[in-house]
């Protein structure tokens, strides 16, 4: 995973436990002096280990706390790449354009084999339905990545989550329902 | 530094670098990409554009070849429409021979059909037309299989100008080529020592197309030379281990050595206007290294040229 997942981490988890406990995760699971820099590769499963972490010292379920992670990641990355963001005119614009121009712009930057593979349908103006797919299976986080990007175009989003990989399905499928 | 105040005002102020250095990254790297997919369509274009050479050259020599194969053609033509209109002098003849064949057993005269059939033996020379019959066959068949040969040497070259790389053995590729021009060759002493070689990753085509151009320059330089005897020479080994060496010399003219290092530019020649495109040499050195091959050339004035060609044996990946 890329350092800019890391760096979005670090930034939550500052915020929520604070500098100290953050640290002690690092020490724990993170080799000695580690530093996180946007565009290198580290380990999946010090991610993992250190949002563990972060969900056992808020004393919550790891998906609820990736989705919080995701909905602040969505709030960080917007906010350092205000070029990116500021290509799309809604919710809706930026959901259908994730693989087409989101990735691409992913690509330009790092060298990542290991980007989700994203779908969506527009079933109404009301209703987006997006198929999540990844070896990573990180559909709690892409949820709160959702819940972010709904929150920066102030829409009010509920999703479902019928089909799941963590239960053995292919593929996620979320059902996104605005306002 | 024990206030906590002081180490956050450090992390944020580390953490401020941080992006910094990253936004300046991210500015580079997006640049260095996009400058990268510009080079890379360009490389796509030149790509197509020498693809584009190469078969024009083709459809050039594919051209110049039409005269000599047409000559090619004719020889074989004559004499199987020779044989032909014998066999047709020749049809009333067996057709009055079937026509008596038909009768036997239907006639209550045998003995007026037995004196017909004899009759007709001698009058239409059955006995000279049963001894010129295989002959006439088989040197039929023989020029409708020379004529097949040549369609098909001709019709290979040209519809080879897609073909994709593969396992190819050199030395049918170059009896191929050498049979094609034979029409054009068979005025020169030809001195020709091929040899089976390992095979190589190429293109069946194109290799034949690099040969017809250096066969067509040796040609042209011991056209252009008044010694009596004109000799080509096409020669074909093993090199060392992972090598294969072909090489087409001609005791030409040879080439002056202010230009050898131009003679591999493309539109360089050094015929007169209208006799060469320049593009020859150009496109037989594009072919070698599109199979990572090498090509040099040794001349010397009044003497002759040595084209010698080196094709790697164990090279796979192939652009």
């Amino acid at each position: 995973m890329r350092g800019v997942v890391f760096r979005g981490l670090e930034e939550l988890a500052i915020e929520t436990i604070g500098m100290q406990e953050w640290d002690e995760l690092l020490e724990t699971y993170a080799p000695q002096g580690r530093v996180y820099v946007s565009p290198t590769a580290y380990p999946d499963e010090e991610l993992f280990a250190l949002a563990q972490g972060v969900a056992s010292k808020l004393d919550k379920p790891l998906t609820e706390v990736l989705a919080i992670f995701g909905q602040s990641l969505f709030g960080f990355l917007a906010k350092k790449h205000v070029g990116i963001s500021s290509k799309f005119s809604s919710f809706e614009e930026l959901v259908v354009s994730i693989d087409s121009v989101i990735h691409m712009e992913v690509k330009k930057l790092y060298d990542e084999p290991n980007l989700p593979s994203i779908t969506t349908t527009i079933e109404n103006d009301k209703t987006i339905i997006l198929k999540y797919k990844s070896n990573r299976k990180l559909c709690f986080c892409a949820e709160g990545l959702l819940h972010g990007a709904a929150q920066h175009y102030n829409r009010v989003l509920r999703i479902e989550h019928p089909q799941c990989m963590h239960e053995g399905a292919d593929h996620c499928v979320l059902i996104l329902h605005l306002d | 530094m024990s206030d906590p105040n002081d180490y956050k005002k450090a992390y944020l102020r580390e953490k401020q670098a941080r992006d910094e250095v990253e936004s300046l990254l991210e500015e580079k790297t997006r640049a260095l990409y996009l400058a990268n997919q510009t080079l890379e369509r360009q490389l796509e274009q030149l790509k197509n554009q020498q693809a584009v050479l190469i078969n024009n050259e083709r459809m050039a020599t594919l051209g110049s070849l039409s005269a000599g194969v047409a000559h090619e053609l004719n020889n074989p033509l004559a004499y199987v429409r020779g044989n032909l209109e014998s066999l047709n002098h020749y049809l009333p003849a067996l057709q009055e021979l079937l026509n008596l064949a038909s009768m036997a057993g239907h006639t209550d005269n045998d003995q007026m059909l037995s004196t017909q059939l004899k009759e007709a033996y001698v009058t239409q020379r059955l006995n000279d037309i049963s001894e010129d019959l295989p002959d006439l066959i088989n040197d039929t068949l023989h020029g409708c299989e020379r004529i097949k040969i040549i369609v098909s040497d001709l019709m290979n070259f040209s519809r080879s100008n897609n073909d994709s790389f593969s396992s190819i053995a050199l030395k049918p590729i170059v009896e191929d080529t050498l049979r094609l021009l034979s029409g054009q060759l068979k005025s020169y002493d030809l001195v020709i020592a091929i040899e089976d070689v390992a095979p190589i990753l190429g293109k069946d085509g194109a290799i034949k197309q690099a040969i017809i151009n250096l066969l067509a320059n040796a040609k042209y330089a011991v056209d252009r030379d008044h010694k009596p005897h004109k000799t080509i020479e096409v020669l074909l080994a093993p090199g060392n281990d992972k090598e294969v060496i072909l090489s087409i010399s001609d005791n030409g003219i040879g080439i002056d050595p202010d230009i050898i290092n131009r003679l591999f530019d493309p539109f360089f020649t050094t015929k007169p206007v209208g006799e060469g495109t320049g593009m020859g040499l150009a496109v037989t050195h594009a072919i070698i290294k599109e199979h990572r091959g090498s090509i040099t050339v040794q001349s010397e004035e009044g003497i002759g040229s040595r084209f010698t060609i080196t094709f790697p044996t164990e090279h796979i990946e192939a652009e």
